[in-house]
């Protein structure tokens, strides 16, 4: 036996429960995640020592408890992030810890991508992903001062409206691009832990009188006078509301940065970043990619039942169709000057330059700059694609290249060289399970 | 553990827990600087995948905000200026 380890990165639902059966077949695991606490983006912790129960308390102990009943095996490092794998199968981790080592396999359980649709006004301070305003919410465990709007389509509008009311901030409004209340035929039939935490939602939000506008979209967000004025259309009717924060969101989609195949060890997604079929299934599909790897190494593994992951994609694809909506046809119509990249500065212009000249979707990337900023295309390359779909079909595609996030030289030479695997890798950041 | 960290000499203060955004968004501070491309730096996606947020963290280079705890002391400035 070999004392080389498994490397998982992310320390959501699905790399943990990863860790913790691969663990429990007598593997040693090195966890890393680049959040400051263990957790993913469901179970993030709150940082502040305010003992108050948690959203989701009950899932996320009986998750860390296995996890933390592991410890011996799991080496656990936060604030600490997977940058790549060499085709010698070398990873490279950088941050609060900086090591290189030659694990025997990968699970990547990184989570999955936000979408937010590009719209003017959505670079300016004051508008984030609905994402960012959940994760801040249960990190800090307060909610942000002034008026908060959310808006875009999907049940996280409406999870992030219910959870703002609860620490004492109700949201001012909710703008939903869909019509999720006039499908009442599939609602019926989506799960009952689905059902039941979307009725606590929405009970808490009408107790709250919260403002639902669906059918609404948001057309543009402007800085006035320190607030963002937004212009609203709900069937050709305008509207302009005034608030402090813009909370945007689109969907989710699965994140393949990084699922390269390596020549030597297997690389394997697991979780939101392989297919989004939310927390239950993560937590599911982390055992069956733990059993998967143990299989390939040809050591007993636990048999998965996969009945749960099928209820949970069914519907998911049921909500996909409550939340469906024709707002993505508002791309065609946005002004010249909308930025698309929010990373280079792009816009609506500097492509449209480009497809009037025959560009094919490679030099979109290599001349248009689309794709090739610091995200890598995570944020606007779906909407360049859109964009382009008549032009040139499938749009510029997704570049696939080691660093996996921007890497300081620095961070590359300090690295402690771990490739021998002969010793324990110090975990500098706490890590605490509560 | 609470405290202050810098930011353009700036003294701002931070309670247990908060990340370099949190601390700065809470004193104010949403608009984090200007890009070297005249993008606006502030936080977006909140969980270091856009990295709009980033900032010069005093000896060490570039990192993104919305990742980085606060410690005593701290000296945080803006990325960059834009091009003429
Ligand atoms: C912004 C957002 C908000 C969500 N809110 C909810 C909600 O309220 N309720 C709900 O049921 N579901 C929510 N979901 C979906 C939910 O996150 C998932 O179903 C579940 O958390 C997926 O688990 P996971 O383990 O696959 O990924 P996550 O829980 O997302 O965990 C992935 C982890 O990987 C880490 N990571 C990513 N890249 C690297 C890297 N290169 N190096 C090191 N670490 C890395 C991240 O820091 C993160 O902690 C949300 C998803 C997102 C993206
Ligand atoms: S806000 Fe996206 S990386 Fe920090």
């Amino acid at each position: 036996m070999t004392d080389r380890r498994i490397l998982v990165v992310g320390a959501g639902p699905a790399g943990l429960s990863a860790a913790a059966t691969l663990a429990q077949a007598g593997q040693r695991v090195v966890v890393v995640d680049q959040a400051p606490q263990i957790g993913g983006t469901v179970y993030a912790q709150n940082r502040t020592g305010d003992t108050r129960p948690l959203s989701h308390a009950k899932e996320r102990r009986a998750l860390f408890d296995v996890v933390a009943a592991q410890r011996e095996r799991i080496d656990i490092h936060c604030s600490t992030s997977f940058v790549g794998l060499d085709y010698q199968g070398n990873a490279l981790i950088t941050g609060a810890d900086g090591f290189l080592f030659q694990p025997k396999a990968v699970i990547m359980a990184t989570g999955a991508r936000e979408l937010v649709q590009p719209r003017p006004g959505w670079t300016l301070p004051g508008v984030t992903s609905v994402g960012a305003l959940q994760v801040d919410l249960k990190t800090a465990g307060r909610p942000p001062e002034g008026r908060i709007a959310i808006a875009g389509s999907g049940s996280l509008l409406y999870a992030l409206g219910a959870q703002l009311t609860r620490a004492g901030k109700a949201p001012a409004v909710i703008f939903d691009a869909a019509h999720p209340f006039l499908h009442p035929l599939a609602t019926a039939r989506l799960p009952l832990h689905i059902l039941q935490e979307a009725t606590g939602f929405i009970l808490t939000l009408i107790r709250a009188r919260v403002p639902i506008l669906s059918g609404t979209r948001i057309l543009s967000v402007e800085e006035k006078k320190g607030a963002l004025s937004l212009k609203t259309n709900h069937g050709g009717r305008f509207r302009t509301v005034e608030v402090d924060r813009l909370g945007l969101h689109d969907g989710l989609a699965r994140n393949d940065y990084g699922l390269q195949k390596n020549p030597t060890i297997p690389v394997i997604a697991a979780g939101d970043c392989r297919d989004v079929l939310g927390r239950f299934a993560a937590v599911k599909d982390g055992n069956r990619v733990a059993a998967e790897i143990l299989n390939l190494l040809g050591t007993p593994a636990p048999g998965i039942s996969l009945t749960s992951l099928n209820t949970e994609k069914a519907a998911q694809r049921r909500l996909k169709s409550i939340f469906a909506h024709d707002g993505c046809n508002d791309l065609n119509d946005l002004p010249d000057e909308t930025i698309l990249c929010r990373c280079e500065n792009r816009s609506v212009a500097d492509l449209k330059a480009l497809t009037a000249t025959d560009q094919t979707p490679r030099m979109l990337r290599l001349n248009g700059r689309f794709g090739m900023g610091a995200c890598q295309g995570r944020f606007c390359l779906d909407w360049v694609a859109k964009l382009t779909a008549a032009e040139m079909g499938s749009g510029p595609s997704r570049p696939q290249r080691w660093p996996l996030r921007p890497v300081l030289i620095a961070e590359i030479l300090n690295a402690a060289d771990h490739s021998g695997n002969e010793t324990h890798i110090e975990e500098s950041a706490k890590c605490t399970f509560r | 553990m609470t405290g202050h960290i810098l930011w353009n000499d700036r003294d701002v203060p931070y309670e247990q827990g908060e990340t370099l955004a949190q601390a700065l968004n809470r004193a104010g501070i949403t608009h984090l600087g200007t890009g070297l491309a005249g993008q606006s730096r502030s936080v977006f996606c909140g969980i270091g995948q856009c990295q709009n947020c980033l900032v010069i963290l005093e000896g060490k280079g570039p990192c993104e905000a919305c990742r980085v705890l606060c410690a005593d002391g701290l000296a945080v400035s803006p990325v960059g200026t834009p091009h003429d």
